[in-house]
């Protein structure tokens, strides 16, 4: 039987981190600033240049899919539809046909060329007026480290993928 | 051939990444070319980044206009993913 002190309510104060409940352990990232090198590239290297963005978006692509796969035999549907989300990002003309033509015209390097399109986005997001919406953002935000390790060629991702 | 018809958000949480990408995907393989209006801003409903930006809220009326060979049926899939609210 329990006694009158077992049965007492517990109250715990905290910071709310998401909706609902979740069990499991809480996981710090710690996000921090990339430096990316701005360098002009000749006109004769413009295209190898959109080719190496496109190999590190394909790349990606490839990762979210395998990583999407081994979900489904987990039975982890949610992640699964969260990562579907992450492919339409990749795949998103923002980010494949803007990006190559900012290469072309510009003359710059694919990572600085993509930072500087994650800031534009980061003030276009910021400018909603809508928190929710505002949030979005790190979506697209922690893709590009994703995508800018695969620039870098470090031949290993820092970045974790985040579903 | 064009078709112009009026969305209305239903799902609790609006157009977040989900819906947006539900969105997107059932775009993906249409031949038509997919705007949305939402407060006075048009989007390329093919774009999900496009579609966040559109902030669009429970209740949030969004005006579809679509125009090509596969307009009428591309639109009766859109009516029905947000009839269905995005399966949320």
């Amino acid at each position: 039987m329990a006694t009158a002190q077992e049965e007492q309510e517990i109250i715990l104060t905290g910071f709310p981190i998401s909706r609902g409940i979740a069990i499991g352990y809480p996981v710090f990232l710690k996000a921090e600033e990339r430096t990316v090198t701005e360098s002009v590239i000749s006109q004769s290297s413009v295209g190898c240049e959109i080719e190496r963005y496109r190999q590190a978006v394909q790349k990606s692509i490839q990762d979210i899919k395998n990583l999407q796969f081994q979900l489904k035999t987990e039975s982890a549907l949610e992640g699964v539809s969260i990562l579907e989300a992450q492919l339409q990002f990749l795949q998103d003309p923002m980010m494949t046909t803007e990006i190559e033509e900012t290469i072309r015209t510009s003359k710059r390097n694919a990572e600085f060329v993509l930072q500087q399109s994650v800031i534009d986005f980061k003030n276009r997001f910021a400018s909603l007026s809508d928190s929710f919406f505002e949030e979005r953002f790190k979506d697209l935000q922690d893709l590009s480290h994703y995508l800018l390790d695969h620039l870098e060629n470090t031949g290993h991702q820092t970045s974790a993928l985040l579903i | 051939m064009k078709v112009i018809c009026q969305l209305k958000v239903k799902n609790r949480l609006g157009l977040h990444t989900r819906p947006a990408a539900t969105i997107v995907k059932i775009l993906q393989n249409c031949l038509c070319h997919v705007h949305f209006t939402h407060k006075k801003k048009t989007v390329n409903a093919k774009s999900i980044l496009s579609l966040l930006m559109l902030a669009a809220r429970k209740n949030a009326k969004i005006t579809a206009s679509l125009e090509g060979d596969d307009a009428e049926e591309t639109m009766q899939k859109l009516v029905e993913a947000f009839d269905n609210e995005f399966g949320e």
